[in-house]
């Protein structure tokens, strides 16, 4: 068996062992899925989907407005951050869903994505909302 | 080289053993990847894309040719590719199984399992992968701290199968307390007074990382591998991940001195097959994943 054989298979398994430690890292730091990502973490934490909730400012007297109903233009950047979000946790932030909904209404000076995710307290047994708020301006 | 001695520990093999194992769980192995891609498509036979019927084409005839066996590295490759392909296109949402799958399919297509080096290298790998995957399953549980009091599986009560399992170890009420919860805000406390339910929840962090272990020295495999089969059997009775579950049993059928999963390639088979045909219709659906 050749040498780099050997060291290719050996780097390979080694990194495989470490993985799930780092993993473990980014789902308490993170809020990654344990479910995912080669981390073995299958069944360890409830996998519950955010709510993304979408405030849009302006600059007149009309001010902040939540924005109720998404038109179909912008379904797909949605789902796009919904999809990423349930998998990578606080590591994707909403900029290209901001970006398009920034692009979309021009008389919007500014637009804030809430993601409220829904946590089980692990001492209290409870679940509560944990909300983050990204905002973006023109 | 370190590893090397270090992996060597998993040896422990009947003589001649290895390749007939080794060829065994290659070709369950491929007839699993080949079943998900099956299923997964007639679940949803009337949207399939371009890129879909591509997949389906190709997984055949990978499998087909890890079957027949003479081009079967180069096979194990192509499953590596569709599998990277399969994690990326669903990136980050793929799971699990589909990593270990494209590490296995490398490891299948990288060593020769005809030179008898190489060989021992390809099952210790395939040994080490799945004692990886038992421990770290513990240990994720043990670190995120959702066993400890039995949260994670009284959330997990929605789901049928899980209420079915676990139920019995609960008083009444409180099972229907714990079902009637939405996972809203403010829906809880899902805790339970059940210390046979609370024992339950820490025995599955517990015996994963245990077994883990117990693979590991000769003295302890051949109860720590019964023990695993029948813990991975009991687990995907609840979870109904049945095609991860015939890979993983088999893979920690490696673990056994001699080559019994050569009698356990047909049986798989079948049962893959009974799968396909629940998806086409033709038997009583049963929900799996």
């Amino acid at each position: 068996m050749s040498k780099l054989k050997q060291i290719v298979v050996y780097t390979g398994l080694v990194l495989l062992t470490l993985w799930p430690l780092f993993h473990i890292g980014l789902v308490k730091r993170y809020d990654v899925n344990a479910w995912k990502l080669a981390g073995w973490g299958m069944y360890s934490v409830p996998q519950i989907p955010a709510d993304v909730r979408i405030l849009c400012h302006t600059p007149d007297d009309v001010g902040t407005y939540p924005l109720r109903t998404i038109r179909p233009e912008l379904e797909p950047a949605l789902l796009e951050f919904r999809l990423a979000r349930l998998g990578l946790g606080a590591l994707v932030e909403p900029d290209r869903l901001a970006r398009a909904l920034l692009d979309y209404y021009p008389a919007i000076d500014g637009v804030s994505v809430v993601v409220v995710q829904p946590v089980l307290n692990r001492r209290t047994g409870m679940i509560e909302d944990k909300s983050t708020t990204y905002d973006y301006y023109k | 080289m370190w590893p090397e001695r270090f992996l060597s520990q998993l040896d422990g093999d009947e003589p001649g053993s290895v390749p007939v194992k080794l060829r065994a769980f290659q070709i369950i192995f491929a007839l699993v990847i080949c079943t998900e891609y099956w299923t997964k498509a007639l679940r949803r036979w009337s949207e399939l894309d371009i890129e879909d019927v591509t997949s389906l084409v190709l997984v055949t005839l990978l499998c087909a040719a890890v079957a027949q066996g003479r081009w079967r590295r180069a096979a194990c490759g192509g499953l590596a590719l569709l599998q990277t392909w399969y994690v990326w296109s669903e990136f980050p949402l793929a799971g699990n199984h589909r990593y270990l799958e494209i590490v296995i399919a490398a490891l299948f297509a990288v060593l020769d399992d005809e030179r008898p080096e190489e060989q021992r290298l390809l099952l210790r790998s395939l040994r080490w992968l799945v004692i990886l995957v038992l421990f770290y399953s513990g240990l994720q549980k043990l670190a995120h701290g959702y066993y400890f009091r039995g949260q994670f599986l009284a959330y997990s009560l929605w789901r049928d199968a899980f209420r079915s399992a676990l139920g019995p170890l609960l008083a009444s009420g409180e099972l229907d307390r714990l079902v009637s919860y939405g996972a809203a805000a403010g829906d809880g406390p899902y805790l339970t007074s059940s210390p046979l339910f609370v024992a339950a929840s820490n025995a599955v962090w517990i015996v994963e990382m245990a077994l883990g272990v117990l693979l590991i020295p000769l003295a302890t495999r051949k109860l720590a591998l019964i023990s695993a089969c029948i813990f991975m059997i009991a687990t995907e009775a609840v979870a109904r991940e049945l095609m991860f579950g015939v890979e993983f049993v088999c893979a920690i059928l490696l673990f056994a001195r001699t080559a019994l999963l050569r009698r356990l390639v047909w049986p798989a088979a079948v049962l893959l097959a009974v799968l396909v045909v629940i998806r086409l219709g033709f038997l009583p659906e049963i929900l799996f994943h």
